[in-house]
């Protein structure tokens, strides 16, 4: 019979225990504090829609601080929100959609090729597949941009131009570019998803099929079709959410012809001044962004089956493509030359001419790397002594590696703790929160976590302008990459080497750092330095947390865009994308993994 | 995943609510900050004695000042300041609204980072940012009785002329003699501005032209040779929502308006509204550029550009410093170097190339309401938004 006593002499042995077992402690620790950095500021947006902020009460007069509609009402039904939320909502869902619809018929025509045909060099094709992926999504609006623009926008000639054609506003801007840049960017995610697919499908089925007699169409019909709509799925519902955050490619392409979207209204609203509208709409992108996501995950388990069916060493018959090697291989080199090579190419070239597409010896120009005074561009110098550029790359660098690495081993922790305290609820809710920034569009995220950061509460003072800002939601943003990474590396690492090391007397502090962080020193590395590099090129959920002096590599591109400097731009961006290969390369040979697929994984 | 259930939910909604004291106590705006205390004496020229060498040595021991200003120039006006004085100056180009949520910002979570700011956004200043406190307003009690009264309360370091402009190669002589002709079909998607949803002062400007309808009422007399039939509530109203249907092409930065109005080749250039210091580019970029000279009623407005001290800041006399330079001698880089801009310091000569002083330029400009412009503010927004948007 459990007295009084009992239970206070139990609470008094669990407290003793806790340099040894402080597991249950550490995780209620880590959940009020992922409660408090992720969860709270998403709620603080949501009040935000509905509580007058000092900007807005100047222009509408309501006093600070009251409750009211004023925000919710201006956004969806008032004379002006056409301009300030519909025209941008409902041009974010044509073009997320087209680009579904370009880019998931082109990944999976390459995962077909690649995985079922006996293309010649598929291996490298898949390397060279997953590139545009990698790098990041606006840098294909950079190069759009130095090639297609007008005078619409000012500054620095386009390429085109110079050549003698001026481009129309509807190619140079707008839908089109913005379509083309992003499907562009995001068809490896739908190859590798179809890939994954193509793999694990045994060709038995289909050879079954065909030895019974079914024609080659009611084979594709009835057995690989129904097999690929869970990537098919998939692929549609991320590529989705990955554009509805998009806002480098928007902003750079559509705001000269005011072509917004939802990230970049949300932007113009925020910097305007509205940020009751700007909450409003940060809440819609959220609440899109979380439906899509967990509508992946719920039809990925109930497609579980469907994976499984392969699981037993699927056979994959590659098909003879015979007279159409050919042509398929032309293509596949087209793809890669549009996706590769054209926009880093050009991008390149443009840094070494003084006005990009005249090809004369006089205008190729080491000034824009090396030069220390440059007569078009006041007080600027080349990429390697602008003060500016060399700032922002010991900004981004400072930032992601912070980041990174309290990301990682926050993501470790939360891997332990779920692990060791396994059907409890502290380890659901673990999983649970530390997974949800990846359901919250990166500019929601962002503004959510300005908005409740910026004044101070409790023992925390204001992150307002402070890099530390940058990098706390920088490594919230990261977290599932690196809990996930965490959880599964620590579920392969049974509970032997530490239940021998507690009953040697050794404390937590001495098991974690002597035996499970050695162990697990290769899944740490890979939760460290996936966001190190996701970290250098993020851009959507920095541009609205920098401010002078904690511009970032990414942020610091959009000012050169907004001067007109194309050349410190495309340099910057080279830079960028140079960084991310030194890294992903380096981490390929630390880790031995595949670096480029773990990109387009779900997580 | 399993094994969720009732209890887990139950779990995470005490946790929430732990939560809770924590987002609703931080959320109280911080309570109204005393106005002026200590150190920074607000003034609009008064008779105290001021003590420039006292002044100096305390900024010297301060050993620097950061600013925020809407102009990159401040960068130069910073070298001079400190070559004169030692105490290096922290200049930062920024936007007003940018600057307005930092300051508000810091102030609020008492943690100020600035001490200086050159600011544009008059409406949000006379109506929010002083009478709340956020920033102080000082004036050189030894330069108050050089400038005009209207000057000193806020106190403006900086006067330029945001005019109508076109390119001359395209055109022989000025194409626009009165502002409603700024609404006639043949003007349509050929008149360049700097975006209004970014820029207040332009906002402002607008506001202002629905407050005259007096002025509206004659050039449109004097320009159609009939009254306009529009009544006096709404003339101002009506000629806005004329303009704005007109198709106006809006670019990020008057220099960007500039470049595309004064480039050197076009047949029919558009015309443009952007700050006269663009045209100090002439030569440099081989622009085209001229002034809108004799329209009626005015050519455009007076910007005036604000030097305020903000609250708490962390280098009080270096900032009072700063601005008596600014208004002394410092305003070189705006008004001597180049053409285009003025000091309301009665005593500096304007730069050759202006066309006249400012008193001549006055008469040629709709002077802003500051608080006119604040209480229509969100209106002319939204009529832009609603008209200048329908493409």
């Amino acid at each position: 019979m459990e007295g009084q006593g009992m239970r206070i002499r139990r609470l008094v042995n669990e407290f003793r225990l806790l340099p040894y077992d402080p597991t249950k402690a550490i995780g209620f620790l880590l959940c009020a504090a992922l409660a408090y950095l992720i969860l709270a500021p998403v709620l603080a947006l949501l009040l935000d829609t509905v509580r007058v902020n000092l900007r807005d009460s100047a222009t509408i007069g309501i006093p600070t601080g009251t409750f009211t509609t004023y925000f919710l009402r201006r956004t969806f039904l008032s004379r002006v929100s056409e301009v300030l939320f519909w025209k941008p909502f409902w041009r974010t869902l044509f073009v997320a959609g087209s680009v579904c619809g370009i880019a998931i018929p082109m990944g999976a025509l390459f995962a077909w090729l690649v995985v079922r045909t006996d293309l010649p060099g598929s291996k490298l094709v898949s390397r060279l597949m997953v590139v545009p992926y990698m790098i990041p999504s606006w840098t294909f609006a950079v190069a759009w941009i130095s090639v297609f623009k007008n005078r619409r926008i000012g500054g620095l000639a386009g390429m085109l131009e110079t050549m003698g054609f001026v481009p129309p506003d509807w190619i140079a801007y707008g839908a089109l570019p913005i379509i083309v840049c992003e499907s562009l960017h995001v068809y490896p995610f739908a190859f590798l998803l179809f890939g994954n697919a193509l793999r694990s499908m045994d060709s038995q089925l289909e050879e079954s099929a065909r030895v019974l007699g079914a024609s080659s169409f009611a084979i594709s019909r009835r057995i690989v079709l129904p097999l690929l709509k869970p990537a098919l799925l998939s692929s549609f519902l991320l590529t989705f959410s990955r554009v509805l955050g998009s806002f480098g490619t928007p902003y750079i392409l559509g705001s000269g012809v005011k072509y917004y979207l939802l990230p970049t209204a949300l932007y113009n609203s925020y910097k305007v001044g509205s940020p009751g509208v700007a909450a409003v709409i940060a809440c819609v992108t959220v609440l899109i962004g979380v439906s899509l996501v967990a509508l992946d995950m719920f039809f990925v388990r109930e497609y579980r089956r469907f994976i499984t069916l392969g699981g037993k060493g699927a056979m994959v018959r590659r098909r003879p493509l015979g007279a159409l090697t050919l042509p398929a291989l032309f293509l596949t080199l087209i793809s890669l030359c549009l996706t590769i090579l054209i926009p880093l190419g050009t991008l390149v070239l443009t840094t070494f001419m003084h006005r990009p597409g005249l090809f004369t010896v006089e205008n190729f120009t080491l000034d824009y790397w090396m030069g220390t005074s440059i007569p078009a561009m006041v007080g600027q110098k080349g990429f390697f002594f602008n003060p500016d550029i060399l700032r922002s790359l010991k900004n981004s660098v400072w930032i992601a590696g912070s980041a990174s690495l309290l990301c990682g081993f926050l993501g470790m922790l939360v891997g332990y703790i779920v692990v060791r305290l396994p059907k409890s609820r502290v380890a659901a809710y673990l999983r649970q929160v530390s997974f949800l920034p990846y359901l919250v569009p990166s500019i929601g995220f962002a503004a959510a976590s300005l908005s409740f950061f910026a004044v101070p509460r409790g023992p925390i003072p204001s992150l307002y302008g402070s890099m530390f800002l940058l990098v706390l939601v920088m490594s919230l943003k990261y977290l599932p990459f690196a809990s996930r990474s965490g959880i599964t590396a620590m579920t392969q690492m049974g509970n032997e080497p530490e239940e021998a090391a507690r009953v040697c007397g050794a404390g937590w502090l001495r098991r974690m750092g002597r035996i499970v962080l050695p162990l697990q020193k290769h899944a740490l590395l890979t939760g460290i330095l996936l966001p190190l590099i996701s970290g250098m090129k993020e851009q959507s959920l920095v541009i609205m947390l920098a401010t002078p002096g904690t511009e970032l590599m990414t942020t610091q591109v959009l000012r050169f865009i907004d001067y007109g400097y194309t050349q410190l731009s495309n340099a910057t961006v080279v830079g960028i994308v140079g960084i991310i290969f030194i890294l992903t390369l380096s981490m390929e040979r630390l880790t031995g993994a595949n670096l480029a697929s773990g990109f387009a994984s779900r997580g | 995943m399993k094994g969720i259930g009732k209890k887990a939910y139950l779990f995470v909604g005490a946790l929430l609510l732990l939560t809770l004291p924590l987002i609703a106590g931080g959320k109280q705006e911080a309570p109204k900050p005393e106005t002026r205390k200590g150190e920074v004496p607000a003034g609009a020229g008064g008779q105290e004695s001021f003590d420039l060498n006292a002044l100096i040595q305390a900024a010297q021991k301060e050993g620097e000042v950061v600013a925020y200003f809407t102009s990159s120039r401040i960068k130069d006006v910073g070298t001079a300041f400190e070559k004169k004085y030692g105490i290096k100056v922290k200049g930062t180009k920024m936007g007003d609204p940018e600057q307005a949520e930092r300051v508000i910002r810091e102030v609020d979570s008492k943690n100020v980072l600035v001490d200086v700011i050159g600011f544009e956004d008059g409406a949000l200043l006379e109506g929010k940012l002083i009478p709340e406190g956020y920033v102080v307003n000082w004036v050189p009690p030894d330069l108050a009785p050089l400038l005009s009264p209207e000057d000193r309360n806020p106190l403006v370091f900086l006067w330029q002329p945001r005019i109508f402009g076109y390119n001359f190669e395209s055109y022989k002589a000025p194409p626009i003699k009165n502002l409603w002709q700024l609404n006639e079909p043949a003007w349509k998607g050929k008149i360049l501005i700097r975006d209004p949803a970014q820029t207040p002062a332009n906002l402002a400007f607008f506001a202002n032209i629905a407050t005259n309808p007096r002025l509206l009422e004659e050039a449109y007399r004097s320009y159609y040779g009939k009254p306009s039939g529009i009544n006096e509530k709404d003339i101002g109203w009506e000629f806005l929502k004329r303009l704005f249907q007109n198709e106006l092409i809006v670019m990020r930065s008057d220099e960007d308006v500039g470049d595309a109005v004064g480039a050197a080749g076009q047949k029919e250039a558009p015309i443009g509204f952007y700050t006269l210091t663009k045209q100090r580019d002439n030569k440099a970029k081989n622009l085209k550029l001229a002034t809108m000279k004799g329209m009626v009623p005015f050519m455009g407005y007076a910007l005036p550009t604000y030097a305020l001290i903000v609250k708490s800041c962390p280098h009080p006399n270096a900032a009072k410093l700063l601005i008596h330079y600014i208004l002394s001698e410092g305003h070189a880089p705006w008004t001597s170097r180049d053409m285009g801009a003025f000091s309301p310091n009665q005593k500096a000569a304007p730069h050759p190339d202006n066309e006249g002083t400012w008193t001549d330029w006055q008469k040629r400009l709709l002077r802003i309401d500051n608080k006119a412009a604040l209480k229509l503010r969100q209106e002319v927004l939204d009529l832009w938004l609603e008209y200048g948007h329908k493409k």
